[in-house]
C-alpha cells in the first residue's frame, strides 16, 4: 500500500492571521512564513498515518504558479487568460497521486496551500479577495479546482480524458460543485456534465446557463425520492440527459444517449 | 434522509426492515456497535463496517402495494467522507439484490482507510430493483426509488468540522490586547454568506485559559455545550431574520450552507411557523425568542 502523504494543515486563526491582517496589501512568502514560525500553533500535521510532506505541498504550489505566470501573473488577466488557468490548474490538481487520499478532502490543506504559499495568485485571480478564495472550502481557489479535475476525470484509458474539465462553463461547474448532493456523488456529476456537453452542442454554450439551472434543480428533486446513482451508467445518462433536453426544448424526442468513453471508475 | 421531503409513492417502515444497527471494526476482526466517534483512526487503518436486517417480506409487499412475487428490492450501503455538513464523497460501497429466502441479512464492507478524511457517514438504504410487473395506485413503480434509509455519521481522528466546526486555543495567545481576549468563547463567522459551506463559513472557538469551562465543554457537560451551541443559534437566527429578504435568501441556500443550517436551525426552534412570526416574536419578545432558541440547543437535539 502506498503512504498517505500528510501534507501541512493551516487552521482558521492561521488563515485570519494572514488573510485579516492584511490590509490593502498580501504580505510575502516569507512574511507568511515568518507569521507561522512565529505562532507555530496555526500549522500542523496529522500525528501518524502517513509521511509528513511539506514539500509536496510546495511542489505542487510551484507548478500552479508556473501555470499562472504562462497566463500572464503577476501583471495582468483577462478573463480568457484565468479561464483557461482554472482548466489547466483543475487538470494539474486532478493528475496529482499525492491528492488521491483523505488528505484532499479537508479544507485546512487547502487553506496551507492557498494562504501560505499562493495568497499572491488568488490576489490575481480573484482580484476582489473574497476571503472564501484563501481558506479552505467548496470556494477556495484551488480546491475548488482539484474537485473539478478529480471528479470530472474521465480516466486514463478514456480517449479524451479531460474533455469534460475543458468544456464546461464556469457557471456549470458551479451549479455542479456547490452542491455537496451532486458534488460528492462522482457517477452522478460526470453524468450532469456530459448532459451539460451534449445539450450545448444542441442549443450552443450562450443559452446553458438557464437550462443548466433548471435542469441540476429538477435533478436534485428527483435524486431525493430515486436513487440516481443506483441507476446504470446508460441508464442514468439517458435521465438525465432527457431532463436537460426537455429544459432546453430539444424536440426531435430524447436521443439515445452518447455516453462517454470513461474507464472504468 | 431529509424529513422535509414528500415521497410521491408508499415506503417501508421500520416494521418491515428490522434494521439492528450499524457495527464497526478493524477487517477480519469481531465489530462493535458503531458510536458517535471512533478512536485510534489513521489513514493505515482500514475499517470494516456492517449493518444487520430482520426483513419482513410479507409487511413489506403490503405498504409498498406490490405482490410479493412483483416486488425487488435492493440494500444499497454507502460510505461518506470529508468535512462540511454534507460529505464531499459519497461512493457506493456495497449493493445486495433483497431475497425473500433470505429475511436475516447482515452486509458488510471494508473501507480503505487511506481515502477517508474526518469522519464516515454510513448510509444502507433500500430501494427498489425493477419495474413492478403490477402494483397499486400509490406504489413506487421506477428502479432507484427510495424506500428506506437510515444514516450514521462516526466522527474519525480529529474531524470536528464534520460535525460542529470548533476548537479550544488560548485567547490570551490568539487575540491578545483585543477586547474579547478573556470572552468564554468566540463565535467566528461573517455575515452575508449564507450561502457559504457552514463548516468553513463558521468557526467557534473556546477560550483554554478557561480551564473549567473548556473541561466541561471538552467532557460535553449538556448545559456547557447548551450555552455555547445556544448563543451560536441566536446570534444567526437574529442576523439572518433580520435581513429584510431573508425567505428569498434562505429558499435559494443549498445542502450544507450557513443558510440551511439557519433554517434547520429555525425548524427545530421554531416548528411549522412564519418567518414573520418569527419576527415578530424576536421583536417583541426578545426575552422568550432567545429562550426558545436556547431550549432548542437542548444536547441531542441540535444536529
Amino acid at each position: 500500500m502506498t503512504r498517505v502523504l500528510l501534507l501541512p494543515r493551516l487552521n482558521e486563526l492561521g488563515v485570519m492571521k494572514i488573510i485579516d491582517d492584511a490590509i490593502g496589501e498580501l504580505p510575502s512568502l516569507s512574511e507568511t512564513l515568518e507569521t507561522l514560525e512565529e505562532h507555530s500553533s496555526f500549522l500542523w500535521f496529522a500525528p501518524s498515518g502517513g509521511s509528513m510532506s511539506a514539500e509536496t505541498t510546495v511542489e505542487i504550489s510551484q507548478e500552479i504558479r508556473e501555470i499562472a505566470r504562462q497566463h500572464g501573473f503577476p501583471d495582468s488577466s483577462d478573463q480568457k487568460a484565468r479561464s483557461v488557468f482554472d482548466t489547466q490548474v483543475a487538470i494539474n490538481l486532478g493528475s496529482q497521486n499525492a491528492l488521491s487520499t483523505g488528505e484532499a478532502l479537508r479544507d485546512d490543506v487547502w487553506s496551507f496551500l492557498s494562504s501560505a504559499l499562493l495568497a499572491d495568485v488568488i490576489a490575481w485571480r480573484f482580484p476582489d479577495r473574497n476571503p472564501e478564495r484563501f481558506r479552505g472550502g467548496a470556494r477556495n481557489t484551488f480546491q475548488r479546482l482539484w474537485i473539478r479535475g478529480s471528479t470530472l476525470d474521465l480516466g486514463l484509458e478514456a480517449p479524451e480524458r479531460w474533455q469534460l474539465v475543458e468544456a464546461l462553463s464556469e457557471d456549470a461547474m458551479v451549479q455542479i460543485f456547490e452542491r455537496a448532493s451532486l458534488a460528492g456523488d462522482h457517477k452522478l456529476a460526470r453524468a450532469i456534465a456530459s448532459a451539460w456537453l451534449e445539450t450545448s452542442r444542441h442549443i450552443g454554450r450562450g443559452r446553458m446557463e438557464h437550462v443548466m439551472r433548471t435542469a441540476t434543480k429538477l435533478v436534485r428533486i428527483r435524486n431525493e425520492i430515486v436513487d440516481l446513482g443506483y441507476l446504470e451508467e446508460a441508464v442514468l445518462y439517458k435521465e438525465i440527459e432527457g431532463i436537460f433536453f426537455r429544459v432546453a426544448g430539444i424536440k426531435d424526442g430524447i436521443p439515445a444517449s452518447r455516453s462517454l468513453a470513461t474507464a472504468s471508475r | 434522509m431529509n424529513q422535509r421531503v414528500a415521497y410521491p409513492f408508499k415506503r417501508l417502515d421500520s416494521e418491515a426492515v428490522g434494521f439492528m444497527g450499524w457495527q464497526i471494526g478493524d477487517p477480519g476482526q469481531p465489530l462493535v456497535p458503531a458510536t458517535d466517534i471512533f478512536e485510534g483512526w489513521d489513514y493505515e487503518r482500514d475499517l470494516e463496517v456492517g449493518a444487520g436486517f430482520e426483513l419482513d417480506f410479507e409487511r413489506a409487499s403490503a405498504l409498498l402495494e406490490i405482490p410479493a412475487e412483483a416486488l425487488s428490492m435492493a440494500l444499497v450501503l454507502k460510505a461518506g467522507t470529508g468535512s462540511g455538513k454534507m460529505p464531499r464523497r459519497m461512493d457506493r460501497i456495497r449493493v445486495a439484490k433483497l431475497d425473500p429466502r433470505v429475511p436475516n441479512l447482515d452486509m458488510r464492507a471494508i473501507v480503505s482507510g487511506s481515502q477517508l478524511s474526518g469522519r464516515l457517514l454510513l448510509e444502507a438504504s433500500i430501494v427498489l430493483n425493477a419495474e413492478p410487473s403490477a402494483s397499486g395506485a400509490l406504489a413506487p413503480t421506477v428502479r432507484g426509488s427510495r424506500l428506506w434509509s437510515a444514516r450514521k455519521d462516526v466522527l474519525l481522528e480529529d474531524g470536528g468540522a464534520a460535525r460542529f466546526p470548533l476548537e479550544t486555543v488560548s485567547f490570551s495567545t490568539a487575540f491578545a490586547g483585543q477586547p474579547h481576549a478573556s470572552a468564554p468563547w468566540y463565535v467566528h463567522w461573517r455575515t452575508g454568506f449564507l450561502d457559504a459551506d457552514f463548516g468553513g463559513a463558521v468557526r467557534v472557538y473556546v477560550n483554554s485559559d478557561d480551564k473549567e469551562l473548556c473541561d466541561r465543554f471538552v467532557e460535553g457537560d449538556p448545559a456547557t455545550v447548551q450555552a455555547v451551541l445556544g448563543d451560536v443559534m441566536s446570534q444567526m437566527i437574529e442576523h439572518v431574520v433580520a435581513m429584510p429578504d431573508c425567505d428569498e435568501a434562505l429558499e435559494d441556500c443549498f445542502e450544507g450552507s450557513v443558510g440551511d443550517q439557519v433554517r434547520n436551525w429555525l425548524d427545530m426552534a421554531f416548528p411549522s411557523q412564519s418567518l414573520n412570526k418569527v419576527r415578530a416574536e424576536m421583536s417583541g419578545a426578545p426575552g422568550r425568542f432567545r429562550a426558545t432558541i436556547m431550549a432548542a440547543a437542548q444536547v441531542g437535539g441540535a444536529e
